[in-house]
């Protein structure tokens, strides 16, 4: 028979087991993970703003997606498109400007980023008709850029089966 | 034991050596490298072990940032993720193939042959293909500087304009002498600048010298028929082909452009098969793929030559010269029964090859000789005169267009050396060549441009001579500037800049453009100049120009040229070698090393001899009999030393190699030349010696071979794959295969499989690999390097049989020891039906896919290296480290090197196995293409990285679902069959059978 103090000891060592397990399980689930994902970026530019309240197509600035493999952020020389003349007065704006005028580029953070063994191609899915909502979400409504699916090989295979799309390894794999 | 079936890698292999048998049925050739015994406990391990696993956990959940950096302004013909393809001039060599070069966000990252270049037809050599490599080279010049005693002090370019530009000034005030020393250029617009440039200043010169130039070729053409010239070679004509040592497949003046012709005359389904007999006294590739080969003594190819017009002329009687007294009268002691006793050779064989000669009259083409071989002029007369008689000249053999590939002239440069020695050279500007390091030691040329008050160096490092020099004024690399290119009268090739200079550097024709004070830009002064004198359309020149700059070349109408006659009063140049009895030393170029101008790149470096398979050292070959005899063992270190320098090398034992030569390669042992080539091998260009005003590096007497009781290890790449006598070579005769096209055929017994048939309801790619047309040059190594981002591992660990080549060429001998027949035999991954490294995977992380390829999936592997064990072909490689990125390896990545990666596949890291894809990402961007066109992939639309630039068209890859591909109608061939068939691993490879036109 064991004493209350090594009945306790023993309870508490089982919970501190099983906390731990299920932590473990929990973090081991989320690795890799980046649903949420929301870096701030070097220019506080709202996609609310562009494509949710002045409707510009996402492929106004992406506009390799439907041609490469890459989506591509636009190059500064898009952006003075308009704002040459849009907004001037807004300190954003100018920064913008100021860097177009020094030539230097703007390192954006990938939001979006796949490891560098999965090659995915924009150009195919925009062939076929996917919305660029599937796996970037309602930007249109993102004042900062969030990841909201996971993006992980579960999520791409889940929907390649249900639409009959290769499953291959090769097809992201090289 | 040896009989002609029997085919082995090494003579310790055909030996069954204890040291063979040892290694026998090991994946690899030594054990790895065992770990250190430490004093660690095993609970401290344990300790340490979960701890870095927790470390390694917390570091891999914070999330990698990555970046995005998009164009300020994007360049209109960029589009991120597509590349963009140049065509383009191969400035590798002076035989100046046409290229096309890919490139990426503005990057080039891979060169290939021109398909529509007349000459070289879309083949390109390995050197051609790697030298991207040399673009990205760390060790380059950053930018100019003035050089002290070999030590560099960086200077801007106006400073230097301007102190040169005065220096020069007072020069021309002065009525000094300007010398320009140059490699063998083929730039018509070049050499016109320079005719300006050297204008200002009275008595100057422009010399071209270089090392691998078969300039005798020009001098004995001037004796024989009145032309200075080097005549075209034309093998698409050839029927018969006799080769009096030239290597013509391998390093002879153009060589992509000769195999390319070569090949196409000797496709036996075709019914016609030309004939190729080599007499050499090296083995060079050429002699390889020789159908009969006759090993002689340095110098007595001449007599050969000889003996068989002697044979023609006086026995037989035959062809009009017969008449003329002068000829034959010359020719009387050359009967083919003394010559036959005086070189060894049997007098029957030599009547049958005069008999052969004068039956392909017109239709065959008499080459001659190894490049600097012994009594080099007195054969290229006696090639001239077998030509004539045969009537091949003006047929095969033709003035126009006439080739400009061998511009050298050490004549001229002996002229040089008498001004040096003579204090009367006032400026020497020295571009595309390294006389420092190629030139005898005797010529003292280290120190006779020390007397000379401005040196100036254009090369691209400090090599041996740059680092004499006062100057170093680097220009750009090739595929940084515009450049033009004249391989042969009448056709003018454009080189195009494809990146912007990486480092402060600038094109050597700008360069003497700003100290000419020309400040129109060199490429306006090359557009000017294919305006005013190339161009003779009368299209609008803009048109022209965009035009040329596509297609890459343009070509002026010529008029062929008629036979010349012969002037019999040239055969007084011929001098006689008596029977030279004691062992000759012959120096040749190799296929991977050239001259030894790329010796910095790490892709060549690990290249393996063609011959030898041997990386990053050149030694002695020696033939078996004459090491029998001295009782040599390969790897044991010999001294040899000849009348103008000795050295120690290790020895090679070279079957086939007549046993009275010896012979090493130049181009290795370079002390000025970067990180990677600095002290690889050693240099051999000191033994040269000079004969008739050239520099003669065949036959020189060795005056002593000594064993020095060391030992060297020689990383040759062919011992490591083993074949214990399986039939993984079939061939036949063109006799036997035009009565019975199956013959030589060898078919295992189909068996069972417990396996369920893939079936293949779209593509089925495939493969077919004609071995006849292989002559084993190892372009396709080094296209398939470049193309699928392979890692360079380096000596050490190709020593233990560690090379990450995907594709491979196993050369095989069979038959006598002495002389047998050679092999050759590209070898990579069959993606197999019945794939024995699928079923072993533990993680399936190799697998079968629904188009017949056997993937391997890099992101699953963990690196057990069953499937490598299990595989029958040994072509899987294994990452043992992180070859790009670890600092002990010759390729990790030093920037600018990491531009080069090819962005459209991984680049693997440590511990994941690796192996040919069928170029895979050329599938998918082929298919996407199709599919965006709405149609499926054509036949030939692609070509995988190895097919595309084979200068024989070897490969041939496609569709076997499709009846009408080329690769399917291969597949079904009469001599198609599989390696290793009995165990039934049905590969998606198809060989042809080898056939030999004995």
């Amino acid at each position: 028979m064991l004493s209350t103090l090594e009945q306790r000891i023993l309870k508490g060592v089982g919970l501190l087991l099983i906390v731990g397990l299920a932590g473990t399980v929990i973090f081991l689930n989320r690795l890799g993970v980046n649903v949420g994902y929301a870096p701030t970026q070097p220019i506080l530019f709202s996609h609310k703003k562009h494509a949710g309240d002045n409707q510009i197509p996402c492929m106004y600035c992406h506009a390799n997606a439907d041609k490469s493999r890459h989506a591509t952020v636009p190059e500064l020389s898009v952006c003075m498109n308009c704002h040459s003349v849009v907004k001037t007065d807004s300190p954003l704006i100018q920064q913008v400007q100021k860097a177009y005028k020094e030539n230097k580029p703007i390192e954006w953070i990938k939001v979006h980023d796949l490891p560098d063994f999965v090659f995915f191609n924009h150009k195919r899915h925009m062939a076929k008709g996917i919305d660029c909502a599937t796996c970037h979400g309602d930007v249109k409504n993102m004042d900062k850029i969030t990841q909201v699916e996971t993006l992980n090989m579960g999520f791409c295979v889940n929907c390649h089966r249900e639409n009959k799309a290769p499953t291959d390894c090769y097809t992201c794999h090289h | 034991m040896i009989n002609k079936n029997y085919y082995w890698g090494s003579l310790d292999e055909l030996h069954q050596t204890a040291d063979d048998q040892e290694s026998v049925g090991k994946e690899f050739p030594s054990p790895p490298q065992e770990q250190e015994v430490t004093e660690m406990e095993r609970r401290e391990f344990l300790k340490l072990m979960g701890a870095g696993f927790l470390l390694s956990a917390a570091v891999s959940c914070a999330r990698p940032v990555e970046k995005i950096i998009p164009y300020v302004n994007k360049p209109e013909e960029i589009t991120p993720g597509i590349a963009n393809w140049y065509t383009s001039t191969c400035m590798e060599c002076s035989a100046v193939c046409g290229l096309i070069v890919k490139t990426r966000e503005g990057r080039p990252i891979k060169v290939e042959g021109n398909r529509d270049h007349p000459l070289s037809k879309g083949g390109l050599c390995a050197r051609g293909q790697a030298g991207i490599l040399n673009l990205y080279d760390p060790d380059r010049l950053k930018g100019p500087g003035r050089v002290n005693q070999g030590e560099m002090q960086e200077a801007s370019w106006t400073d230097l304009d301007r102190e040169i530009g005065q220096k020069l000034a007072q020069i021309a005030g002065s009525g000094g002498r300007v010398v320009l020393l140059t490699g063998a250029l083929t730039s018509p617009t070049t050499k016109k600048l320079i005719d300006e440039f050297l204008h200002r200043f009275p008595n100057s010169r422009h010399v071209s010298f270089e090392a691998v130039v078969p300039e005798e070729i020009a001098r004995g053409q001037e004796l024989s028929y009145g032309q200075k010239i080097v005549p075209h070679y034309d093998f698409s004509k050839a029927d018969f082909i006799l080769s009096l040592g030239a290597d013509f497949l391998g390093t002879w003046l153009s060589p992509v452009e000769f195999a390319k012709d070569f090949s196409r005359g000797r496709r036996a389904e075709k019914g016609k098969m030309s004939r190729l007999v080599c007499v050499e006294s090296l083995l060079s590739l050429t002699g390889t793929n020789a159908d009969s080969y006759l090993s002689v003594r340095a110098g007595d190819e001449t007599k050969v030559a000889l003996s068989l017009a002697h044979e023609i002329l006086v026995v037989e009687q035959k062809s009009s010269w017969t008449e003329n007294k002068e000829i034959t009268s010359f020719l009387s002691p050359y009967s083919i029964e003394k010559v036959s006793q005086e070189t060894g050779l049997e007098a029957r064989k030599l009547k049958d090859l005069a008999h052969d000669l004068w039956q392909h009259r017109g239709k065959g083409v008499v080459l001659g000789g190894a490049i600097k071989g012994k009594n080099a002029l007195s054969l290229q007369i006696a090639v001239n005169l077998l030509n004539s008689i045969l009537d091949n000249e003006g047929k095969t053999v033709v003035a126009t267009p006439s080739s400009n590939q061998a511009q050298s002239s050490y004549a001229d440069l002996l002229h040089l050396h008498a001004d040096l020695k003579n204090g009367n050279v006032s400026a020497l500007l020295i571009y595309k060549t390294n006389p420092v390091y190629s030139l005898p030691a005797d010529f003292d040329f280290s120190n006779l441009i020390q007397k000379v008050p401005l040196v100036v160096s254009f090369s691209d490092r400090l090599d041996e001579t740059a680092s004499l020099s006062h100057y170093a004024c680097p220009a750009n690399n090739p595929f940084e500037s515009w450049d033009d290119a004249n391989p042969v009268t009448g056709l003018f090739t454009l080189v195009q800049p494809t990146i912007q200079p990486l480092h402060n550097t600038r094109s050597f024709q700008d360069t003497l453009l700003a100290w000419k004070g020309d400040m129109r830009g060199w490429f306006n002064y090359l557009k000017n100049n294919w305006q005013a004198t190339i161009y003779k359309g009368t299209q609008l020149f803009e048109a022209f120009w965009e035009e040329t700059l596509q297609t890459g070349f343009y070509q002026q109408e010529t008029i062929p040229s008629t036979a010349r006659s012969f002037q019999p009063s040239s055969l007084q140049h011929i001098s006689r070698v008596n029977g030279i009895k004691e062992l000759l030393l012959t120096l040749y170029p190799s296929v991977a090393h050239y001259d030894g101008r790329s010796a910095n790149n790490a892709w060549l470096m690990e290249l393996p001899d063609p011959i030898t398979k041997v990386t990053w050292d050149n030694y002695l070959s020696i033939a078996p009999q004459k090491a029998e005899e001295m009782n040599l063992k390969e790897g044991e270190v010999v001294s040899i030393s000849t009348e103008n320098y000795s050295l120690e090398l290790p020895v090679l034992i070279q079957p086939r190699l007549h046993e009275n030569s010896v012979t090493a390669a130049v181009g290795f042992g370079r002390l000025n030349v970067g990180s990677v080539g600095n002290k690889v091998g050693r240099n051999t260009y000191p033994f040269q010696s000079i004969k008739d005003g050239f520099l003669e590096w065949g036959g020189l007497p060795v005056q002593s071979l000594q064993k020095t009781g060391k030992h060297y290890r020689l990383a040759v790449t062919q011992g490591h794959h083993r074949i214990e006598g399986r039939p993984i070579i079939q061939e036949t005769t063109f006799d036997e295969f035009q009565k019975n096209p199956e013959s030589g055929a060898w078919h295992a017994q189909t068996l069972p499989t417990f396996w369920p048939r893939h079936e293949y309801k779209g593509y089925r790619w495939g493969m077919a690999i004609d071995l006849s047309a292989c002559i084993g040059c190892n372009g396709c190594m080094v296209g398939c390097q470049s193309e699928n981002n392979v890692p360079v591992v380096g000596k050490e660990q190709v020593l233990i049989g560690r090379d990450m080549h995907w594709l491979r060429i196993d050369r095989y001998y069979s038959g006598p020891e002495d002389n047998p027949e050679i092999t050759y035999q590209p070898m990579l991954c069959q993606h197999c039906e019945n794939a024995p490294c699928e079923t072993v995977c533990p993680v399936i992380a190799t697998v079968h896919n629904d188009e017949g390829l056997n993937e391997q999936i890099y992101n699953r592997c963990v690196g057990t290296r069953y499937c490598s064990n299990n595989c029958p072909y040994k072509v899987r490689r294994f990452n043992y480290y992180d070859f790009w990125r670890d600092e002990a390896y010759p390729l990790h990545v030093r920037e600018p090197i990491d531009q080069l990666l090819n962005p459209d596949l991984t680049v693997r890291s440590r511990g994941v196995m690796e192996k040919c894809t069928f170029c895979m990402q050329r599938i998918r961007q082929a298919k996407d293409q199709a599919k965006d066109e709405g149609r499926s992939v054509k036949d030939g639309e692609i070509l995988t990285a190895c097919q595309q630039s084979c200068p024989t068209d070897a490969i041939v890859f496609g569709d076997l679902n499709d009846p009408e591909s080329l690769v399917s109608k291969l597949k079904k061939s009469p001599r198609g069959y599989h390696v290793i068939e009995d165990l039934n691993t049905q590969p998606q490879v198809t060989y042809l059978r080898k056939v030999r036109n004995a």
